[in-house]
Order: C-alpha cells, then structure tokens, then sequence
C-alpha cells in the first residue's frame, strides 16, 4: 500500500518548525539573556533611584543651575585630559534627578548645580550593558545583538509558518492539561498575541544593533571612511574642532533662546561639544510629548545664539523614523502603564523562550532519546541566569559601585553550567526556581531594611518584588510536594 | 478623544474574544472597530497614537487568554509522542550539513542583505549626494532583507536549496547598484 500523499502545505509546516526549532536551539540561550536583562532595564531610571535612593530629587533645573553644574564638572576635570563632551541629563518624571557626565564619569547635582554624589548604579549599569552588547567590546557587541534580533524575528516568521491553527487556537490556553500540552499553549497563544511587540523591539533592536555596519559600507563608499559624516545626516553635522582654549560655552543663554523661540518644550539633555575649546558648541535635547521620537535636537552657538535644528521632529522622513525607533524600542514613549506593558510582555517574551527550547527537550525524553544533560543545562539558563542577576545585586551592595558585576556573572554562569552538565540533579528546574524566588525575596527584604529608601519608588519596587517571589516560591513548593508522588513516565521538567 | 479610541479597541478585542467561541458576526464586528480604533489613533497622533493603541490591543488580548488559562478545566489529555522537529546530529555528514546551513543563513545571507540594501539606496539617490533618507533606507533595509531570505532558506528542504534566494538578491544589489 503506498503511504499517503502529503499536501505542500504539510511540507511547508514541517520545515518551517524545522527551521524554527534550528534558530531555536542555536540561539535560544543568549536571546533569553537578552530578554530578561531588557525586561529589566524598560525602568533603568527607576532602578537607578532603587540602587542609589539616597540623592536630592527636583522636577526640574534652571538654565542658572545648569550653567552652575557645567561650571562645577569642568572644575572637577581639573589635571585629567580634557573631555570631549559634557552632559546635563534634566530632571524627568522617570528619574527626578540631574547628573552632569563628562568622560571621566558623572556626579549627581542638586537644584542649585552644586555637586552632591557620584553616580553609582553600577548594577543597572551593568544590566543595561549586558542587554545591549552582553558585555563583549562595544561595537561587535552590538553587531551580535542586533543579529540576535533577526534571528528572533526569524522565529517570528517561521513559528507562525508552522502554526496552521492559529487562528482556530487563538484563544485556546489548556494551563490545567498535560504539561507539555499546557507548555505548547503557552508558548503558541503568548507568542501570538505579543507578535506586535516582539517584531517592533527585535526589528528596533536589529537596526540599533547593526546599523554600525552599514553606517562603515556607506562612509567607505562615499564619505572616505568617516563613519561620523554618514550619522550626521540623521543627527545633524557637528562644526569644525578649534582646540584654542576659550571661556565656558553660556548654555543658560541657549536655554533661555531655546524657550523663547519653542515656548513649552522640556529639555532632557543640555551638552556642550568640545567645552572650553574656540569650537565648542552648545545642544540641546528637548522631548516633543505624544511623540515616538526621542526628541529635537537645537544647536547653539557658544554664546547661546541659535543656530540650527537636526529636523528629527519634522524634517526628513528618515530622520524622523530614524529618531522613534529608540523610544518605541525602550517603551518609554507614553509612561509608566506602557513601561508596565512592555516589562510584562517581556516576561512573555522570556516564557516564550524557555518553553520553545523545553517543548523540544521533552518530546526528545519522550522519545527515549535521553538529553538530561541538555535539559539541565536549559534550566540552569533559565534560572541560573535570573538568579545570578540578583546574586550580582549583593555583589555591588557588598564592593561597592566598581564591582566586577561583569566578569562575576559570566563567570558563575559559566561554572554553573558546566556543573549543570556534568552533574544534571543539582539543575533541578523546580529547586532552580526556588532559588531564584528566594533570592528574589531576600533581596527586597533585604533593601527595604539595609538601605531603607526614603522616597516612595524603590519601596514599591520592592513591594511588586516581595509579591511576585511569594507565589513563585510557593509554585516551586508545590511542583516539590507533586514531584514526591511522581511516576517514572512523569514530565521531570515542568519549566 | 485617544482615550475613547483606547476604549473602543479594548472593547474590540473583546468582542473578537466572545465571537470566538462561535458568533463569527461579533468577531468581524470586534475586528472592524479594532481597524477603526487604530486609524482613529494614528490620524489624530501618528505613530505615537498607533503604538499605544496597539499596546492597548495586544495587552487586552492577552488579558482574555489569561482568563481562558484560569478558567480552563483539569483534564488529563496527554500530548502525543511526536518527533522533535530537529535531531542532534551525530554522524560528520550531519554536522557538516549543520554548519553549511548555518554558513548560508547567516553570514552569506547577512552580506547579500547588506549589498542588496546598498544598491536599493544607491538606485533611489540615482547621484544625487547621501541624506538621511538614504542613510535610513541602508540601515533598515538590511534586516527586513535578512528576516526574509532567513524565512525563505530555513524552509527549503536541503542546504544546495538555500543558495538562490542569497544568490538572487545579491545579483539583484548588483543590478541596482550598476543602475544607479
């Protein structure tokens, strides 16, 4: 009897899994890193008020405290190779505080400009460079992140390719069936619904991530290799360097230009280009709200005469496009209900990931092909890696700001890994996961009573961390007491 | 008048949830009135209006899957014992197939996007000089480009298949660029 036909379509669903599967298992680890650290850093400004709670807050500063500030950092540099460039980040309603940054580092001011405090969130820091680069040399990290990007919205494509009830299922989450059934619903029904959010973070992801390389195609093509006259058309074109020493650039004068000529425009950022230089310039970020853009860029003269504006608000298409692509990759376009949107959907994002890899590790158990190495190995990344982030908190508490944040993670990681492999018990996905919660809830315990915040943000921070840990830890508890009463055929990964 | 169209697509996205169940009307009606909450957005606030709405939409959505998670009964269904989709290799033929295909999807695939992408921006500019709008195109182009000859490679059957598509868009890059 000849086997029965199978239709194209079966064809093409067969491979597009395939193919799905094969980005899956290849890439899977690291985009997961990538996710959960992203997660994390949708609210980098509230974390930095929970990391350093203890700083002056305002809404805002005047150009007089701004050009205090400016005045203040410079005199800091005094004896260090002149800085380049000079930030004053303005007070938000994300991050109701103002730093000035130079490139030996940056110091907290108050609201008359006075340097109060060093900037000090190492650990934000370190979580906001472990999503961008994973900690490689900046640029080929960044080429690898954004390639990471493709590879998830190659997941995207061929997932829904391999999906021919997707709209048949699209409502359709069995949590209380078989686990793998349970785990395949939720891994298809969250992939679905958030395919908005995963296509614009990973699509803004891949531009940000490789837009170095094409950036180096088109400035060795047509501008002799200089990467900075090809961003210039985007970000606007900086004036010839004169090195001759000069006065302090009058950004307080800018500012005030700036809110006579755009009356209501909020600053975010004041900068002065090459500061006390005959070729220093004064910018000025200011945000244009219900907008995707980050912002406008106005130019000053070093006087605070303007000069120009980038055209990121209403110039060029590309521009335009160019400048949204960041906002609507961080989630910080309309506040804190979209910033808790996106953190959520980035939870989804890392379920998505480890339930992917856990479908095709137990339909391999299942088959008797074995993989308990390969499955302990998956839940150590699962939640080893979340636990070593918040094992890395005690580490910056304990060595301070300039811990080795970096280098402890990859290396425990690493280690844990390796012992995950050679011995697969120890990565017991339920014991994992109890870990991490406990971690979780010792940690936020821990802050409230060690560093006892005075401002409101981080108590609620820790108070959203104390609750979410309580029924993770009671989840694992109750997978131990299931596990007691386990069969042998029983699903040992319930991940 | 963003908030009543913010209302409106929550409620859209309900009604897709109840015609689900089988009232196909209220779907197309849900879905109907989801379009119509989105253009509303966009018209009145552009890109910042469309993302919210469709955080709006995609957060609701999930709300009702979540409740259909809650509310699902116990049952004791096992999944069948399929096949994973990819083994482990473990003869050198599979792993030379392995690094092959990974060869062809990923760098070979990456430079033909990136040369297909310079040459679109090339023939759009004709000579004119470099601006942001080319700058963009570049930069964008090439990971759209990539996403889609990754999609159509992994789904070709063997790796000699996934040659064309990386091939014809290079020649393609060359062709636009040669035109410019």
């Amino acid at each position: 009897m000849s086997a029965l036909p199978v239709s194209p379509r079966d064809t093409l669903v067969k491979r597009a899994l395939g193919g799905h599967a094969a980005i899956g298992l290849l890439a899977s680890a690291l985009i997961y890193i990538i996710c959960l650290s992203g997660t994390l850093v949708v609210i980098h400004d509230r974390w930095q008020r929970w990391e350093q709670p203890d700083v002056p807050e305002m809404s805002a500063l005047s150009p007089a405290a701004v050009q205090t500030a400016i005045a203040a950092a410079l005199a800091n540099e005094a004896g260090k190779p002149a800085t380049t460039h000079l930030y004053v980040r303005m007070p938000s309603a994300e991050l109701p505080r103002a730093t000035v940054t130079t490139d030996s580092g940056g110091w907290y001011v108050d609201a008359s400009g006075r340097i109060v405090a060093r900037e000090a969130h190492g650990w934000t820091d370190f979580l906001i460079a472990m999503h961008e680069y994973l900690h490689l040399p900046m640029t080929w990290g960044m080429v690898l992140v954004g390639a990471l990007g493709v590879m998830l919205c190659a997941l995207l494509t061929t997932g829904v390719l391999a999906h021919p009830r997707i709209v048949r299922d699209a409502f359709s989450l069995r949590a209380r069936h078989d686990a793998q059934l349970a785990r395949a619903d939720w891994h298809n029904r969250l992939g679905v619904w958030t395919l908005p959010f995963v296509l614009a973070v990973a699509l803004t992801g891949a531009f940000i991530g490789l837009g170095s390389v094409g950036t180096t195609m088109l400035a060795k093509a047509y501008t002799g290799g200089d990467t900075l006259k090809v961003y210039a058309h985007i970000f606007g074109h900086e004036p010839p360097s004169n090195p001759a020493r000069a006065p302090i650039a009058d950004a307080a004068a800018a500012m005030r230009t700036l809110e006579a000529r755009v009356p209501g425009t909020a600053p975010t950022y004041v900068i002065v280009h090459e500061p006390l230089t005959a070729g220093q310039h004064v910018q000025i970020l200011a945000a244009h709200p219900r907008r995707l853009i980050y912002g406008e860029s106005y130019f000053f003269t070093s006087t605070g005469a303007f000069h120009s504006k980038a055209g990121l608000s209403d110039g060029a298409v590309g521009k335009q496009v160019a400048a949204s692509s960041y906002n609507l990759h961080f989630g910080n376009f309309a506040g804190l209900p979209v910033e808790i949107a996106y953190m959520l959907m980035g939870l989804a994002l890392c379920a998505i990931t480890a339930t992917g890899n856990t479908l095709w590790l137990e339909k391999r158990r299942r088959r008797g092909l074995g993989g308990a190495r390969l499955r302990a190995a998956w839940s150590m990344t699962v939640w080893g890696s979340a636990t070593l982030i918040v094992w890395a908190i005690w580490l910056r508490g304990v060595l301070g700001a300039e811990a080795p944040l970096a280098l402890a993670f990859w290396s425990a990681f690493a280690a844990a890994l390796v012992v995950a492999i050679l011995y697969p018990r120890v990565a017991d996905t339920a014991a994992l996961r109890r870990v991490c919660a406990g971690s979780i809830l010792l940690t936020a315990i821990g802050h409230l009573m060690l560093v006892r915040p005075a401002i409101a943000e981080p108590i609620v921070i820790d108070l959203v961390a104390i609750a979410l840990s309580v029924p993770l830890l009671l989840w694992g508890m109750r997978a131990r007491g299931r596990a007691a009463h386990m069969t042998l055929g029983a699903d040992p990964t319930p991940a | 008048m963003t908030a009543i169209a913010l209302i409106a697509l929550v409620v859209a996205l309900v009604l897709v949830r109840i015609g689900w169940n089988g009232a196909r009307g209220l779907a197309l009606l849900g879905w109907a009135l989801a379009l119509g909450a989105l253009t509303v957005l966009a018209w009145q606030d552009g890109a910042w209006g469309l993302s919210v709405g469709v955080v709006a939409g995609m957060g609701t959505a999930l709300a009702c899957v979540l409740h259909a998670g809650w509310s699902a009964p116990a049952k004791n269904l096992r999944a069948r014992r399929e096949p994973p989709a990819i083994s482990i290799p473990h003869h050198r033929r599979d792993l030379v197939r392995r690094l092959a295909v990974f060869a062809l999807v990923v760098p070979v695939a990456f430079a033909a996007a990136e040369w297909f992408a310079f040459g679109v921006q090339a023939a759009i500019r004709g000579g004119a000089a470099l601006d942001s709008d080319a700058v963009v195109l570049t930069l964008y182009l090439q990971p759209v480009i990539w996403i889609a000859l990754l999609t159509v490679q992994l789904t070709r059957a063997r790796p000699s298949q996934m040659i064309a598509a990386p091939l014809v868009t290079a020649i393609a890059g060359t062709m636009l660029w040669g035109a410019a």
